[in-house]
């Protein structure tokens, strides 16, 4: 009898957590309740504390933050001031990007923590030059994103130029609309009605844009009928869809160059359509991002749950083999659309998250595959219990090549440099919904050196906005976040709740 | 859901007459409301023309950017009266998955008696 009491009562400690009242995009009640307990936590995540991390990873930056003068602060960009369209610069790809200043390519990540911190706090003076600058950027006519004769979706690019990509684009805008959210998931009341719908035109036009970008994207590739309605994710037959392109790493596949279009800068505008879709409630782009989402977890993953990004190791050839660009592009991969499937989980649509399908990838044998596969698999390699080699030598299968977060090469330097590389850290977001357990130990896995956002002996590359937001600093601090959180919280079983009904219905003047 | 609601609140509806609208552009409700623990994304008036019969969803739903979670009033505008006509009315909230909430109580009635126009054209003339 007690052997089944005992049963019963690891039963029910094993339920999910409960029902979760959203807040905002990444935010509910019930996670708020926990990040305000963390402030002053001594409990630890990846050998630090909860209130080490708030102090020096958020409150520091916003600290920065709310100090400078605005606007004009971190987070600004000008945008495209140039004459005629804007596109990529083969020659300087990164031209005409928002970079910052203290986080090249992380303009906003201060910003960002600013309205995280408001969240926890409420402190409106941490709120206040977030508006500032919001409002200054929308009425810049350099981001003018409904200017058709700035940011041009129906014209050819001149010689040496080409289509836009989202990269640097929608990383920053992603870190401005989750500040946005963060204000009115904290209740903020600064915003006039007419600002609240000047800003989320702004962050439309910008979805719409950068969407636009990513359909003429695909038209040059191998799979036309991705937003079609119902989609078609039938390849092109024949060459050069179905040729060999790059191995992922020692004895891993070979995918063919029409996968080699499921990568981590196909993976932003979908974030952005997600995101801006369910801040607006717009069918339209909510349904963008389901669509290109789903078209990468049927036809963008090899059996085994590894991506085109895997490839990356090669970025360094002929010289050097350099595993550390691996997992930082992979990492881009991994963040973004973990983000797209979590925005859209939160909403009570968990079926990306869940989605398990016979593989359709080219070349590949129809396994089952998934999100929870991918990221199970990059666990694995961060615990080191799956061992992947950024090599095609028999002879090269050695540490300094092995595929994980504490290898890296450096390409300008023959020697290696082995730091820590905490881009899978997105992967503490994706596991409150799949509680896996190789993903709860790769996230809690001791770290190197002081582990502040700008520390170059414990990150190997902080110029996303830290080494704790995500490759492309999407989250204010992901430790901080869903450190820990697996079965704590569900926000995934939107509560039933009380859906109040009006009151004092009246005539008015 | 919505018209089980209606009709069991409707035998508590309180007149309000007004005589006159001081104006031609409509009849303007307010209402306040309080996010629940299932946060509403929009509102939704109906109207019972004669304060009989069903209740008609009036257009466009009323979707603020954000509702805000604490107490906020909210308005709308029935720009489509007829003189001598009687209306009643009720709202209710939607939440982002498109649950509605029960109606607001008690019901605004409202007799449309005729409508008093703004002076114009006022001017005067100098004196001697």
């Amino acid at each position: 009898m007690r052997w089944w009491l005992s049963l019963l009562l690891l039963l029910l400690l094993a339920l999910p957590a409960h029902a979760a009242t959203r807040l905002g995009l990444l935010v509910t009640q019930e996670e708020l309740n926990i990040w305000r307990t963390r402030m002053t936590s001594s409990a630890t995540i990846n050998g630090v504390t909860f209130q080490s991390i708030y102090q020096n990873r958020l409150l520091a930056d916003a600290n920065l933050f709310r100090a400078q003068s605005h606007p004009g602060g971190d987070g600004f960009w000008v945008g495209y001031t140039g004459a005629g369209c804007l596109w990529l610069d083969l020659n300087s790809s990164e031209a005409n990007e928002p970079h910052g200043s203290r986080f090249f390519r992380g303009n906003g990540a201060d910003l960002n923590r600013s309205a995280f911190v408001f969240l926890l706090t409420g402190d409106v003076s941490y709120a206040t030059p977030v508006k500032t600058e919001l409002l200054n950027q929308i009425a810049q006519a350099g981001t003018d994103w409904a200017n058709t004769s700035k940011f041009c979706l129906s014209q050819s690019p001149p010689v040496g130029k080409t289509y836009l990509t989202p990269f640097e684009f929608v990383p920053w805008l992603m870190r401005l609309l989750l500040a946005y959210d963060f204000l009115n998931a904290g209740g903020y009341t600064g915003f006039t009605p007419t600002q609240k719908t000047q800003i989320e035109t702004w962050f439309t036009n910008a979805a719409t844009f950068f969407h636009g970008m990513e359909v003429l994207g695909y038209s040059f590739g191998c799979y036309q009928g991705i937003f079609s309605t119902p989609q078609d994710l039938t390849p092109i037959g024949g060459s050069p869809c179905s040729d060999n392109n790059l191995t992922l790493y020692f004895n891993g596949p070979t995918i063919k160059f029409g996968t080699t279009w499921f990568f981590n800068q196909g993976t932003l505008a979908p974030l952005l359509d997600a995101a801006v879709g369910v801040l607006t409630n717009n069918a339209t782009l909510k349904t963008y991002a389901s669509k290109a989402v789903t078209a990468f977890l049927t036809v963008g993953l090899t059996d085994n749950g590894a991506h085109d990004d895997f490839s990356r190791w090669q970025d360094c050839l002929p010289q050097y083999e350099c595993p550390g660009a691996m997992w930082a592009h992979a990492g881009g991969t991994y963040s973004a659309l973990t983000q797209a499937m979590d925005i859209l989980a939160r909403t009570g649509d968990t079926s990306l998250y869940s989605r398990v399908v016979a593989n359709q990838t080219l070349g590949q044998s129809g396994a089952s595959v998934g999100w929870q596969k991918a990221v199970t698999l990059w666990a694995q390699m961060a615990n080191k219990t799956t061992l992947l080699y950024g090599t095609t030598d028999v002879t090269h299968q050695t540490t300094a090549r092995l595929l994980s977060w504490d290898t890296d090469i450096d390409p300008n330097n023959p020697g290696f440099v082995n730091t820590g590389n905490y881009y899978d850290f997105s992967s503490m977001a994706a596991n409150l919904f799949y509680q896996d357990a190789a993903v709860t130990t790769a996230m809690g896995r001791a770290l190197k050196g002081t582990n502040t956002n700008l520390a170059p002996a414990s990150c190997n590359d902080q110029q996303f906005g830290g080494c704790f937001s995500g490759v492309w600093g999407f989250w204010p601090d992901l430790p901080f976040l869903y450190g820990n959180m697996q079965g704590v919280v569900n926000p995934y079983t939107l509560s039933a709740g009380v859906l109040a009904p009006p009151t004092n219905l009246r005539v008015v003047p | 859901m919505v018209s089980r609601w209606l009709a069991r609140w409707s035998a508590l509806a309180l007149l309000l007459v007004l005589p006159v609208l001081s104006h031609a552009a409509g009849l303007r409700l307010a209402w306040d409301y309080t996010q629940g623990t299932d946060p509403a994304v929009k509102f939704r008036v109906y109207r019972q023309v004669g304060c009989a019969g069903a209740y008609v969803a009036l257009t466009p739903d009323v979707q603020p950017v954000a509702l805000t979670p604490t107490l906020t009033t909210y308005t709308f505008l029935d720009s489509t009266l007829a003189v001598g006509q009687t209306y009643c009315y009720h709202a209710t909230a939607f939440n982002a998955t498109g649950k509605e909430s029960g109606v607001s109580v008690p019901p605004v009635t409202f007799q449309m008696l005729g409508v008093l126009n703004d002076p114009v054209n006022m001017r005067g003339t100098l004196e001697p």
